[in-house]
């Protein structure tokens, strides 16, 4: 194989320590200012649901920081700017997945114990609460996530279908096997 | 909306509640060059021998007339593919993403279908591509007769941009003809059966297997569903059984988890005459011949899984063999620990028992170093030797024969198919 021509001496020399980053290109200008605006507007949200996929602030955070940096990269690829908040929530759940896996999480999703809140403003007791929490955090990831898209963000059929690329019978496939296994659960320990 | 959902709702608010209303600033890195990323050069790397296999195009756009009837064919009627009996060739839906695509979502896209195309079973090689005649633009769904060349596809129109959710789709007949002239060896012609409207879809479907009825589940964008439709493939007139009892016909369009159609849902006995079907966690054989029009009443169980009372387990398919001695299906356990590995077995059932408990673990799929077993594709006249899907990563196939594995050249680009 030909190596590859680097064009001269100038594509390998370095910045000297302390100059000034040359100026980004324009459109790496945009794709900033575009991530931001969308960060701004939709990280508490996807903080929320990755929080409630892994039970971990910082992780959630992680994550959703990661999912933002992830765009950022990609922005040229994007084929369509309206589907990236489609596209972040996709790599917000990809993330959890990934969380998941690479940590022994069960022990602390399993006793993971909420912060006592507004008890008087809660719907739910909080026992109630922790054990329909405990409850989700045993489905798997995927009935999981269909779950929360679906009672959480209110989501439908055909955008839960897009953020976890699957199809909409699928969703709902996923939704009621979650539910018949969320009942199973519940009954078990009331 | 029920008291569950009502509770899990206000868990899932409140808990999401305890995160703040400000989150931490952005930090964004260095962008690398674009022109680095792979994923293109990739596609064109598949793409390139798949188009130069590619034999036959046929696409017979959609006439309300069916070509000829269906004859009656013998399961031997086609070739074999050495030493295990299964039919030489199969047709795969493929889709434009792998399972490892999704699971790294470089794009936001659902993932789509497209082509069918008719492959080897031997060798994985591309015998023929079809592609959906317009205005329909993909195959989400196959099934195919014991003939080893009737199959029916389901085709469907461009996903709409608002609800209903789902696009129209059509039941198409594809005959493969080896002994035919060159260009004449394919036909797929549209079936008189209705048209499927938007907003509903068909879910899980098989083939009689002399190639004559079609079994359906086609459902509308609710949970539930509760009817099951015979067609006369030649006639178009069809016949339903519903019940207004409270169940489900499980699974619904997720044996292969994230893609098309189950091929195990539905599973027919050889006579072509009784149609197996999962209700709840019972299988049931209705006997399409007789009169009567309730699923439940004019069917009888002939399987019922035990396994799952932890909630988390579950159980994958239930496919009847031709013979109709034996119920097949995939088990998922979840209860030996809570953090132990998912374990999974390929169990049978007597259907002359009907005791309600699994006669036979055939196979410990764990034991074949496989996970996440899927779908049951293919079963022999008596379950003994079948083709399995399994997810390691991406989807792939193997033939099982006695405990013994042996892998179908396969792509990651196949989301389902039949034999």
């Amino acid at each position: 194989m030909e190596p590859e021509d680097l064009g001269g001496s100038a594509a390998l020399s370095w910045p000297e320590p302390g100059w000034p980053e040359p100026d980004p290109p324009e459109g790496a200008e945009r794709a900033a200012a575009a991530v931001s605006a969308l960060y701004r507007a939709q990280a508490v949200g996807l903080i929320r649901l990755a929080y409630l996929m892994l039970g971990d602030r910082a992780a959630a955070e992680d994550v959703v920081q990661d999912a933002f940096c992830g765009l950022y990269r990609h922005w040229d690829r994007l084929t369509d700017p309206s589907g990236a908040l489609a596209y972040v929530r996709s790599s917000v759940l990809n993330g959890c997945r990934t969380a998941l896996r690479r940590r022994t999480l069960s022990r602390r999703v399993t006793e993971y114990q909420p912060p006592a809140g507004s008890a008087e403003a809660a719907v739910l007791g909080r026992e109630e609460r922790q054990e329909v929490m405990r409850a989700v955090r045993r489905l798997p990831d995927r009935q999981r996530e269909a779950l929360v898209l679906r009672f959480y963000l209110d989501l439908p059929d055909s955008e839960i279908a897009r953020v976890m690329g699957i199809r909409p019978g699928t969703v709902r496939s996923a939704i009621h096997r979650a539910l018949q296994a969320l009942g199973h659960l519940l009954e078990g320990t009331s | 909306m029920t008291p569950l959902h009502d509770k899990l709702r206000a868990a899932l608010r409140e808990t999401a509640d305890e995160i703040p209303a400000e989150a931490p600033p952005l930090q964004l890195r260095p962008r690398p060059n674009a022109a680095r990323n792979g994923r293109s050069t990739r596609w064109h790397a598949w793409t390139a021998p798949l188009a130069a296999a590619v034999l036959v195009i046929a696409a017979v756009a959609g006439s309300l007339t069916v070509a000829g009837s269906l004859k009656h064919q013998t399961a031997a009627a086609g070739p074999s593919a050495d030493p295990y009996g299964i039919p030489a060739y199969y047709v795969a839906l493929m889709t434009a993403k792998t399972q490892s695509d999704i699971e790294n979502m470089l794009d936001s896209s659902t993932e789509t279908g497209g082509a069918a195309e008719l492959r080897s079973t031997q060798t994985g090689a591309v015998l023929a591509k079809i592609m959906p005649p317009k205005p329909y633009v993909s195959f989400v769904g196959v099934t195919a007769a014991a003939d080893d060349r009737t199959f029916v596809l389901v085709a469907q129109g461009p996903q709409p941009r608002v609800e209903p959710p789902f696009p129209p789709q059509r039941f198409f007949l594809l005959r493969i003809d080896p002994a035919a002239r060159a260009g004449a060896r394919m036909t797929l012609t549209a079936l008189p059966a209705a048209a499927v409207p938007a907003g509903s879809e068909v879910r899980d479907m098989a083939v009689s297997p002399d190639g004559t009825r079609l079994a359906a589940q086609i459902s509308d964008n609710l949970f539930l569903a509760q009817d099951l439709d015979v067609f006369n493939l030649a006639t178009g007139t069809e016949r339903s059984w519903t019940t207004l009892s409270r169940g489900n016909f499980l699974p619904v369009s997720g044996g292969m988890l994230w893609f098309g159609v189950d091929t195990d849902a539905l599973s027919w006995t050889s006579d072509s005459q009784h149609v197996a079907f999962i209700w709840d966690n019972t299988v049931r054989l209705l006997d399409t011949r007789a009169a009567g029009s309730d699923i439940l009443t004019n069917s009888k169980t002939v399987a019922t899984w035990t396994g799952g009372v932890q909630g988390l387990d579950q159980w994958r398919g239930a496919i009847i063999t031709p013979d109709g001695q034996t119920v097949l299906g995939i088990e998922s356990l979840s209860r030996s620990g809570r953090n132990a590995p998912v374990r999974e077995h390929l169990v049978s059932w007597s259907t002359a028992t009907a005791t309600g408990r699994p006669t036979a673990v055939l196979n410990n799929l764990n034991a074949l170093k496989r996970r996440e077993f899927e779908q049951i594709l293919y079963t022999s006249n008596d379950g003994r030797v079948l083709v399995l899907t399994y997810l390691q990563p991406g989807t792939n196939a193997t033939i099982v024969r006695d405990g013994q594995s042996t892998a179908i050249p396969w792509s990651p680009y196949i989301s389902v198919a039949a034999w």
